[in-house]
């Protein structure tokens, strides 16, 4: 059944369920900005452009991607998701897929600036926390998250980098995917498992009541990463070129993005936004141990005291 | 026509000496900063966020055996987008997917530098690497399941690593790898360094030859210089609870270091390969 979602700023029309997306609560008359369509998905793309083993790119921008076993997909205009699932795949795990590097490249499409952060609004003010995957993004994010704050996005942030009035992040899904040993460290407790029936203990936690559904200005970006394993938590300001060049290695799906001829406007996305936007480098230290003392840092910077421990 | 030269050893065999010596011979015989050898993180078999770049996917929502099956595309499609040689350093063993394919595909290959170690000497080494006992080393080397980063309660930045035992590890290597290694041993690094780059260069395609970059990087990386740099400004990939990943650098520790009882072990558990290697 066909049902209407508010995400990342978008009516979004989606024919495959997405639960835990907030419904569409907007005028009721603005008709739908991209739709998510179930339907057959050509085997390739003729005339592509760009080949890689799970995502191919044509010269009028659509992108092909494929997850074997779980779905293909195929992502027009910035307009259209068409998903073919594979023969007995189950719902979730068709989602799961459909709502990273789909919708990530949607967002490219769109002109938008998709990150690879988890971000957290705090006090009406976006943090993203940027980094690779196992950078420990998601759980600093519910550590902030218990300290008060309001989740925009766990892992896909989108930012409109043209905002009038500044940078602005869009609100994403009001959910996490964690860890058993960051949920045990954070001592909260998770939802279902993000691939029922395997050993992963990676699990969807949803946090509707920690969600700031309303776009909200981005007031700084923390790179984590970095530093000894045993080092303390460290928070530096990262500028000039090291900020343009950091953000642009945490753009979202950077990889299909320059498959998609976006190298230059990316740049000059980031560019911008590093002029705009106070960019840190957070070494994570000790790891988990350390959660508290980096939330704090976190805090700190966004608040622009000395307690930030800015260098 | 460049590709993966992979740098293959089971843990503690002398692949990082190697490849400061190479970071240095590619920069032609200067110092390296052992904190910033090559100034790239992906060079390593089992790199998380490169296999999520260059696949554009989020591995950790995939089970290990999904990732393990996109593996070999994975480098196929990293060599096919190489201007020169990459040097891909790997602990893990060169094994076979269930429908046998090789997980580091031939076509995707430049050349193999297997750096082998008496492995009396890897349980020693293994032993101050973990702050572990001798008995406990000598088990991980003997477990056929040993491996690294495999994790289900967390994601580590690197994916599951299967190391194999030594011995299926060093064989895996020698006999069913993408393409015959050049054989590097440990205990003749400090005196034949250069003559190792030399063959690994000429190999690779690296137009180095004949102008003494090959001396030079050794001179410039000799274990003494590089345990130097460690005790003045410590080193990033020494593991928490180790007290200096830079320690001897000599052959033959095991002799006073091991227990007769200790040493039959290890020969015991690996006796046929040490005999093929002349360990034995």
């Amino acid at each position: 059944m066909t049902r209407d979602y508010a995400l990342y700023g978008l009516r979004l029309r989606s024919a495959l369920p997405l639960p835990g997306a907030p419904p569409w609560a907007g005028p009721p008359d603005r008709p739908a900005d991209a739709t998510i369509v179930v339907g057959p998905v050509p085997a390739r793309l003729e005339a592509a452009v760009h080949s890689g083993p799970l995502l191919q790119v044509d010269a009028a921008g659509r992108v092909r991607h494929e997850v074997r076993g779980i779905a293909a997909f195929l992502v027009e205009g910035g307009r259209q998701i068409t998903v073919a699932p594979a023969a007995g795949t189950a719902e979730g795990e068709v989602r799961l897929f459909l709502l990273a590097t789909p919708l990530g490249v949607l967002f490219h499409q769109r002109g938008l600036l998709p990150l690879h952060a988890s971000t957290v609004a705090i006090g009406g003010q976006a943090v993203a926390l940027a980094g690779p995957s196992a950078a420990g993004k998601s759980t600093l994010a519910a550590a902030l998250l218990a300290a008060g704050g309001q989740l925009l996005a766990d892992d896909l942030t989108v930012v409109d980098p043209a905002a009038p009035g500044g940078p602005l992040v869009l609100p994403g899904m009001p959910q996490q995917k964690l860890w058993r040993d960051s949920l045990e460290a954070l001592g909260i407790a998770a939802d279902e498992q993000v691939r029922p029936g395997t050993a992963m203990e990676k699990f969807v936690r949803r946090v509707p009541d920690a969600f700031a559904a309303a776009p909200c200005r981005l007031a700084a970006v923390c790179h984590l990463g970095g530093g000894p394993a045993d080092g303390a938590p460290r928070l530096t300001a990262l500028t000039g070129a090291r900020a343009v060049h950091g953000l642009r290695e945490q753009v979202y799906r950077l990889h299909a993005a320059r498959a998609m001829a976006l190298d230059d406007r990316l740049l000059l996305h980031c560019a911008r936004l590093a002029g705009q936007v106070p960019q840190f480098r957070l070494e994570r230290g000790g790891g988990l141990p350390a959660l508290a003392g980096l939330a704090r840092a976190v805090i700190g910077a966004l608040a622009g005291t000395a307690a930030g421990a800015l260098r | 026509m460049t590709g993966i030269f992979w740098l293959a050893s089971y843990p503690k065999s002398g692949n990082t000496w190697m490849r400061m010596a190479l970071a240095s011979l590619r920069a032609g015989g200067a110092a390296v900063d052992i904190n910033r050898p090559t100034g790239d993180e992906d060079a390593i078999s089992a790199s998380r966020r490169h296999f999520d770049r260059l696949l554009d996917i989020t591995s950790s929502d995939m089970t290990p055996e999904e990732v393990a099956s996109l593996r070999p595309d994975l480098y196929r499609s990293f060599a096919a987008s190489l201007a020169q040689p990459a040097f891909v350093k790997v602990h893990e063993a060169s094994r076979r997917l269930p429908d046998g394919r090789l997980l580091f595909p031939p076509e995707a290959t430049l050349g193999v530098a297997c750096m082998l170690r008496d492995p009396r000497d890897v349980a020693l080494s293994l032993s101050h690497h973990y702050a572990c006992g001798i008995e406990r080393a000598i088990g991980i080397m003997a477990d056929p399941e040993f491996s690294l980063t495999a994790s289900t309660r967390s994601a580590s930045p690197h994916l599951a690593q299967w190391i194999g035992s030594w011995s299926a590890n060093v064989a895996s290597w020698l006999d069913d790898g993408p393409c015959p290694p050049i054989l590097v041993r440990y205990e003749e690094m400090a005196g034949g360094l250069a003559g190792f780059l030399a063959q690994i260069a000429r190999q690779a395609g690296l137009p180095l030859e004949g102008d003494g970059a090959a001396e030079r990087a050794a001179a410039a990386t000799r274990f003494e210089v590089l345990r130097g740099q460690e005790e003045a400004h410590g080193f990033r990939e020494r593991p928490a609870g180790m007290a200096r990943f830079f320690r001897a650098g000599t052959a033959g520790q095991w002799r006073t270091a091991l227990t007769p009882a200790q040493a039959a072990r290890i020969e015991r558990d690996h006796g046929a390969v040490m005999a093929r290697l002349g360990y034995l």
